[in-house]
């Protein structure tokens, strides 16, 4: 059996939007600053905590005991999470920019003590995190850290494919904040401002844009929804540690270099693309290598699933060779008219 | 003569600590054009940019309409009727000629923004078949032409111009100017104009100032400018 | 106090600074004069810990059955488990068991360290495969991050390098069980000869170990040659041709000068040195597990150590590993205490919360409308960070009165997560203050003077 299982379907998809969302969050922050933020990983698992805080003090003080039965409940979760995320981490967001890497940038630190400037944020957050989590006494959970998650989602079944809750919301939510993203940098004045800001700061000054603004209003919109797809993306992971982000950040790179640093759209497609490749293409890789060494005569079992990531790093550097402006940067107009006109 | 719309007294500035503009002064009265000449790398631009507040000034006033704007912002600056038109960079590339318009009408009322751009419409009908593209697929002179209905949708009192005719066929250039001189002609508008072709230039304006080495070598009418042999061989290349 | 201090400070600590200023001059070389934004130096040290831990240690089991052919048969009968998951095969145990699998090298190690030692001519066997396979991988791995450099931009190359890092650290070799134990780690065969644990007993102190000071006295060692060396490329002409390289490539590359092999030398030499350094910290630190090997020990904090002292300089480095270095350990040991002496007075304004949280709102926001009415700029930056430095202040104060007691119930992840805050906190403001760092680059020592004076005299006539 080469294809995998229904079930991981749904599940490489609902992944393939944290990582889309992700992207297109680190894309922005690129976009306004040109430096990659190496804490936007963390900003998700700042989004991851907000839910379990929500577990552990909203929930189980409703419920002292799970209740199978209290669906409210349960979806009041799935939607108040992501919400109280987007404002949570959008802010945490918007003390990097304007603490870190606005007062940095200004005094003309270049590309790489800024690069450095995000990696000490991320310490600072990361360990921030951590230190609360082992902290902050979790009534119900036990505690905070290594809190069980799993168990939390609701199972569905949906045209016969047991699944999760949170695996069905994920892509919805996914294309819902894209398409308001969308529909806020193009339809709306202050939208299509923030595109003009990004794009060309000084004119946009003298047209009397207020551009501090508009860097800040993105930068917020970045954390906002790194925080939304976490708090959804919690649902998904089986236990909760600060260390399940550790290596997210390569996958999230890997997403928005693949669309084009300079993308938003690309960066969505990027992102979905990576995490597919990351989940379905990885499994559908090893089982072609196990077919070919069964065929072999060999017996062994292969897994390669731990290397998910890796395969990441695989594209990242394929893209770099090939196309450095990654899919945005491909004419794809130029290839359609060759094709066309035979 | 009345009261310049724009004055600037003894302006030193420059990029960071690089000075680049010395001890220059100069006054602007309304409705005429003034011309910066100059050869290659004698501050003209600078001098611009710093009027609108996007280099660093050491010291020195610049009075607009009496009122002493040097430590304005530019944003500021721009509602209160000093547009400047950069010679790059002068547009928004990847948005569309709408959105650039736009852009350009931000800090008016919607009724208001639309009609603006109605009538900079008719005076550039070449732009209402654009509408949609991105500004980036325009050709040069195009892009001029939006660059400056961008500027003519705010209805500024001074227009400031950065070498707009850079980089633009002969024809196209001319025509351009012309349209500049229809500016002060018909609309009333000020126009503070740096050229590198100093000729044609010098010849649709009313008063110039030669700028050679970030220091002023001459003001005064634009005439005078043209004819005095010595200046115009030594610094523009005429005759 | 001197009591005091040398509880702080023990000789592991000691080993344990040595180690980082390799790696700290180490990186100095490859970012600080060539411009490389390495950010994956955590792969080339661990890469000296895998030469140890992973080769090493199979090295080892095939020297030890020469010795000792029953040394095999002798682990399987002690250990009822590995025989019946080995069945005793040799093959088996060199190529999974001694280095990837914790049970067998947890047991297999300490008796296969007890027999080398012991021959000095196996010890002697081990030490140079295990430093030269160090040397090798570590230039390998050097060469290819230089290809990296090849075609990309700064900023693609810092995530490049870090990705790379990372998944052959984190995900390569820490996954995998085969190579060096995977999640569980494995544990290491020191190579020192029982000679040199003789010849340093008289100068170990009680209660250290001789491992230790072997290790330390090696590395210190080691730390004097790259200081040399460093040093003594830094003030010759290849030194100024990494600085060239980092300034303007172009340049450099017109003059005729092959960039990309200049980088590979740099990449390969900076990667051979950190993983030397790798192999003597992973004989002290056993089990070497891979995922210790992050990103923030191992690359953030070299680049803070060398942005702190000032990059481009061999001095200011060490000057700054070491500032980082006792900061960090100061912070750990003091922090428990400091905040039980506190604790009265975060008792007090605990207490007084909400009073206090009222007071501040307002003053913030008169500030705030001072901002506003501000004529100068410098009054405008005077309110901003007397805003940002009373909100931060007094808000952690509140915070840390208010949850005073679960820190002190849990002062043990305060103590060991504090420090790493602090350093984050500490790197963005040098950044802000001082990035040029505390001693600023040098400029190349070309010709003297006296020397510039002949040369021009002599050309004049």
């Amino acid at each position: 059996m080469v294809l995998p299982s229904p079930e991981f379907l749904v599940y490489s998809i609902a992944y393939g939007s944290v990582l889309a969302l992700l992207c297109i969050g680190l894309t922005l922050t690129y976009m306004v600053t040109k430096v990659p933020n190496f804490a936007h990983a963390t900003l998700a698992i700042t989004g991851a905590t907000v839910t379990l805080f929500l577990i552990d003090r909203i929930y189980y003080g409703l419920h002292p005991v799970r209740c199978p039965e209290c669906t409210i409940q349960y979806v009041t979760l799935y939607f108040l999470a992501p919400i109280l995320a987007f404002f949570v981490v959008g802010l945490v967001a918007l003390a990097e920019y304007l603490l870190v890497l606005r007062p940095l940038a200004r005094r003309g630190i270049g590309i790489i003590g800024l690069m450095i400037a995000t990696l000490a944020f991320d310490m600072i957050l990361y360990n921030t995190l951590s230190l609360i989590l082992y902290i902050v006494p979790a009534e119900n959970l036990g505690r905070l850290m290594d809190a069980p998650l799993k168990g939390f989602d609701v199972d569905v079944t949906l045209a016969g494919v047991n699944t999760n809750f949170s695996r069905l919301l994920l892509p919805l939510v996914a294309v819902l904040l894209a398409v308001a993203l969308h529909m806020f940098l193009t339809r709306t004045k202050f939208g299509v401002s923030l595109r003009a800001s990004i794009e060309n700061p000084d004119l946009a000054r003298v047209l009397g844009i207020n551009v501090d603004l508009a860097y800040m209003v993105s930068w917020f919109l970045a954390g906002g929804l790194a925080g939304a797809s976490g708090a959804l993306w919690a649902f998904m992971i089986e236990s909760y540690k600060p260390e399940t982000a550790y290596l997210m950040i390569v996958s999230i790179f890997a997403g928005s270099i693949l669309g084009g640093l300079g993308s938003i759209y690309g960066a969505l497609v990027g992102g979905f693309l990576i995490g597919l490749a990351e989940t379905v293409g990885l499994v559908v890789t090893q089982n072609l290598l196990q077919l070919l060494l069964n065929m072999l005569g060999l017996t062994v079992t292969v897994t390669i699933t731990q290397y998910q990531r890796f395969f990441s790093l695989i594209i990242v550097i394929v893209v770099l060779l090939v196309a450095p402006q990654g899919l945005a940067g491909i004419n794809f107009r130029g290839l359609l008219a060759r094709g066309g006109s035979k | 003569m009345d009261q310049p719309i724009l004055a600037v007294n003894s302006l030193n500035s420059g990029y960071g600590k690089f000075q680049v503009v010395f001890d220059v002064s100069f006054n602007v009265y309304r409705n005429e054009i003034f011309v910066i000449v100059g050869p290659n790398g004698s501050g003209k631009s600078t001098l611009l940019k710093s009027i609108f507040g996007l280099t660093t000034i050491y010291s020195g006033s610049i009075s607009y309409m009496g009122r002493d704007v040097a430590k304005l912002p530019p944003h500021v600056k721009a509602r209160m009727g000093i547009a400047y038109l950069p010679q790059t960079d002068n547009v928004f590339s990847e948005l569309t000629v709408r959105e650039n318009l736009l852009m350009a009408t931000y800090t008016l009322k919607e009724g208001e923004a639309r009609d603006r751009v109605e009538e900079v419409l008719k005076i550039y009908p070449v732009l209402r078949n654009r509408l949609d593209y991105k500004a980036k697929s325009l050709s040069g002179g195009e892009r001029q032409m939006l660059a400056l209905a961008m500027t003519l949708v705010r209805r500024p009192s001074i227009i400031m111009l950065d070498e707009p005719t850079a980089n633009l066929a002969p024809v196209v250039a001319r025509d351009l100017l012309k349209k500049v001189s229809m500016l002060r002609d018909e609309m009333g508008i000020t126009v503070l104009l740096v050229e590198q072709n100093a000729r044609a230039a010098l010849e649709m304006g009313d008063r110039a100032l030669l700028m050679v080495s970030g220091r002023v070598a001459y003001e005064g009418p634009a005439r005078s400018l043209l004819q005095d042999a010595e200046l115009g061989k030594r610094y523009l290349g005429l005759r | 106090m001197i009591e005091e201090l040398l509880r702080v400070f023990t000789l592991a600590d000691l080993l344990d600074v040595t180690v980082i200023l390799i790696v700290v001059l180490a990186l100095n070389l490859m970012a600080g004069y060539a411009g490389i934004p390495n950010f994956g130096m955590a792969l080339f040290v661990f890469i000296g810990a895998f030469s140890l831990a992973g080769i090493g240690t199979r090295v080892a089991l095939l020297l030890t059955s020469i010795v000792d052919p029953d040394f095999i048969d002798r682990l399987s009968r002690a250990h009822i488990l590995i025989a019946r998951k080995y069945n005793g095969s040799f093959k088996d145990i060199l190529s999974y068991g001694v280095a990837g699998d914790p049970m067998v090298n947890r047991v297999a190690a300490p008796e296969m360290e007890e027999i080398i030692s012991q021959d000095l001519i196996l010890s002697m066997i081990l030490l140079v495969t295990v430093l030269g396979a160090a040397i090798i991988l570590g230039a390998l791995m050097g060469i290819i991050a230089s290809f990296a450099a090849v075609r990309l931009r700064e900023d693609y190359l810092a995530i490049v390098l870090l990705a790379f890092s990372e998944m052959m650290v984190m995900v390569i070799f820490a996954q995998t069980d085969f190579l060096v134990g995977g999640p569980n780690g494995a544990y290491v065969v020191r190579p020192w000869p029982a000679v040199l644990e003789s010849a340093v007993k008289p100068i170990t102190p009680l209660g250290t170990s001789p491992d230790l000071m072997i290790a330390l006295i090696v590395s210190l060692l080691i730390l004097l040659l790259t200081f040399v060396y460093a040093e003594r490329i830094a003030n010759s002409p290849m030194g100024r041709l990494l600085r060239a390289m980092r300034d303007d490539d172009l340049v450099v590359a017109t003059f005729g000068r092959d960039v990309p092999l200049t980088r590979l030398k740099v990449m390969a030499v900076g990667a051979m040195i950190a993983s030397i350094a790798g192999v003597l910290y992973a004989t002290i630190r056993a089990p070497v597990v891979a995922s210790t090997y992050d990103r923030f020990t191992w690359t953030f904090v070299p680049w803070a150590m060398m942005i702190l002292g000032g990059m481009a300089n061999n001095w200011g480095v060490v000057l700054g590993a070491i500032t980082i270095y006792v900061g960090q350990r100061l912070i750990y040991y003091y922090t428990p205490s400091v905040f039980q002496a506190m604790v009265p007075i975060l008792d007090v304004i605990s207490r007084l919360a909400v009073p206090i949280a009222l007071s501040l709102t307002a003053l913030i926001v008169i500030l705030l409308a001072l901002r506003w009415r501000a004529k100068t700029d410098l009054a405008r930056r005077l309110a901003t960070y007397t805003i940002i430095g009373l909100t931060g202040f007094m808000g952690s104060t509140l915070v840390l009165a208010i949850s005073s007691h679960h820190i002190i119930s849990n002062i043990v992840y305060v103590q060991a997560l504090l420090p790493k805050i602090f350093l984050g906190m500490v790197i963005i403001l040098v950044l802000y203050l001082r990035p040029q760092g505390i001693i600023p680059e040098k400029p190349a020592r070309t010709l003297s003077r006296r020397e510039l004076k002949e040369i021009l005299a002599g050309r004049s006539r």
